[in-house]
């Protein structure tokens, strides 16, 4: 039995690394009327990242922003998604993290940055939310709802949906 | 990328002048399986054909007749499907050429007088011509091929096919298929011997690497490495076959006399590339999350230096005294100083650049 649980587990390991060959990348930025003191005070925490993202139910993490801080996202409409925190810097502004589970979003070693930098003019900043994946298909010739575009349209979608309300939730303030 | 006017078409640079217009006519976007030689010429592609292609200033032309070949690095751009061609004396890129899909892998041959790419995308290997600056033929290898390396003497190129499991070999100058291997799974880079005798593939998933005979790619021997290993190469004296780990995050060094392991260093995050200095005794390997490079020396096999690089740092080569870094988050090579690390240059090249393999000429 405990090698059938072993050999299991060696399999989904071996899954969740197996990629192809062609890794993508999504950058979005978003111009905030505020300071970026005031935009990292909503965003630094990554166990809340429920506060500002309008598709998720909830968010917890193990060890708040400590390096290897595991977070649970649960997904409005179902799905999990859990992340763990690679580095994570006050006086730069930006946090790392690492995808171990992806759910529903058809990605696979997944990474990302988000960055509070300063805007172009005074009391502005500019949010830069960046991330690096493969798609979530391993094998070659992907049907055409888990292919490359479709990892990178997802990723763009979750990226810009959370800008454009953390930016009307921090405006509004 | 127009560089029409005021072009000197005269004087000493008359009869370059005239080959490079000639050669225009079938450059940038040959069509896959198209023979090479020269095509009809294409009055719609004609003009834009003219102008797509980089005309190299007459300072350069003279340059290259009298001092020899350019120092040139060939870079894949996996989210451009095209190689840019980087002077790397000029610090700027002087050619772009249209390949297939998602290009990854490259392997310059000198010998050969082309450049050899794999096209994931499209299951295919592009043949780059290096003089005349073109793609010379697209053709199908394999099921996703994506390490791929050339002989030393020019007369054959390799590739690893990443989904097929096996390596293939091919004639460099009739581009017929000579032989095919099964072999391990995922097999990912491809390193060959400076003596042309042996052939090695990284089968990533099952943490070996495999030695082949590189004339008939029969197999010989196979060595334990660690996890996943990605990128292998013979150090230039033969002695050392170097594969890196790209999940345990170290390198291998396989005596390959002894057929024994005689170091592991640990290196930074996701080792991707390794290139060797001109003397032979240091190794440079890129650390794709860590953006670092590992200057490793080779005599005591300890890591000497650890040199801050751009995001996600991938292809790496060293030509001289100058270190090449393939950033493939900021869509730039970066140029370094090889005894030193300083950053001397920052190159744009295109979309999500790889380098995987061999950038320059051998």
């Amino acid at each position: 039995m405990r090698r059938i649980i072993a050999a299991a587990l060696l399999l989904a390991t071996t899954l969740a690394v197996a990629h192809g060959p062609t890794r993508q990348k999504v950058t979005e930025t978003i111009t905030i009327n505020a300071a970026p003191e005031a935009v990292w005070a909503v965003v630094k925490d990554f166990d809340k990242l429920q506060a500002w993202h309008p598709a998720v139910e909830s968010s917890t993490a193990t060890q708040g922003n400590a390096v290897d801080s595991e977070r649970t996202l649960l997904l409005k409409g179902g799905g999990k998604v859990v992340e763990k925190l690679e580095s994570w810097s006050e006086p730069d502004r930006k946090f790392s993290s690492r995808m171990r589970e992806a759910g529903p979003i058809p990605v696979s070693n997944y990474s990302s940055t988000l960055a509070v930098k300063p805007g172009p003019n005074a009391g502005t900043s500019v949010v830069e939310w960046r991330g690096a994946f493969y798609r979530g298909y391993p094998n070659n010739d992907p049907p055409p709802d888990k292919n490359d575009e479709a990892a990178v349209a997802a990723v763009t979608g979750i990226y810009k949906t959370g800008l454009a309300n953390l930016k009307e939730l921090v405006e509004k303030k | 990328m127009a560089y029409a006017a005021g072009l000197p078409l005269r004087g000493h640079n008359a009869p370059a002048a005239k080959r490079l217009f000639i050669m225009s006519k079938h450059e940038v976007g040959s069509e896959p399986g198209a023979a090479p030689g020269p095509g009809p010429f294409n009055r719609r592609q004609g003009m834009a054909g003219l102008f797509a292609w980089a005309w190299p200033t007459g300072a350069a032309l003279a340059a290259e007749a009298s001092t020899g070949p350019a120092p040139l690095a060939y870079i894949t751009n996996q989210g451009s499907d095209s190689v840019s061609v980087l002077d790397i004396q000029r610090q700027a890129v002087v050619a772009t050429i249209a390949v297939g899909k998602q290009p990854a892998g490259i392997a310059v041959s000198r010998a050969a007088g082309r450049a050899f790419v794999t096209n994931p995308g499209d299951h295919t290997v592009s043949v780059i011509d290096l003089a005349r600056r073109a793609a010379i033929r697209t053709m199908p290898a394999g099921q996703g091929a994506v390490g791929i390396a050339a002989a030393p003497d020019g007369r054959r190129f390799y590739v690893a096919d990443w989904y097929g499991g096996q390596v293939l070999a091919f004639n460099a100058a009739t581009l017929l298929q000579t032989a095919q291997q099964a072999v391990g799974k995922v097999p990912a880079g491809l390193g060959a011997s400076p003596d042309g005798r042996r052939l090695y593939v990284a089968n990533r998933d099952d943490n070996n690497v495999q030695e082949l005979d590189a004339a008939t790619l029969a197999p010989l021997r196979r060595f334990a490495v660690g996890e996943h290993p990605f990128a292998v190469e013979v150090s230039p004296d033969g002695r050392h076959l170097l594969a890196l780990n790209v999940m345990s995050d170290d390198v291998d060094v396989i005596d390959l006399a002894g057929g024994t392991r005689v170091a592991r260093i640990a290196v930074g995050h996701a080792p991707y590339g390794v290139a060797f200095a001109a003397d032979g005794r240091r190794a440079f390997v890129t650390n794709q999350r860590s953006q670092s490079v590992s200057v490793i020396d080779l005599t005591t096999f300890q890591v000497a230096a650890t040199w801050k690089v751009g995001e996600y740092p991938e292809g790496i080569a060293c030509l001289g005294d100058r270190l090449l870094v393939v950033s493939w988050m900021e869509d730039a090579v970066s140029v370094l100083d090889a005894a030193g690390g300083k950053l001397l240059a920052t190159i744009d090249v295109g979309r999500n650049p790889r380098g995987f393999g061999q950038m320059v000429a051998r």
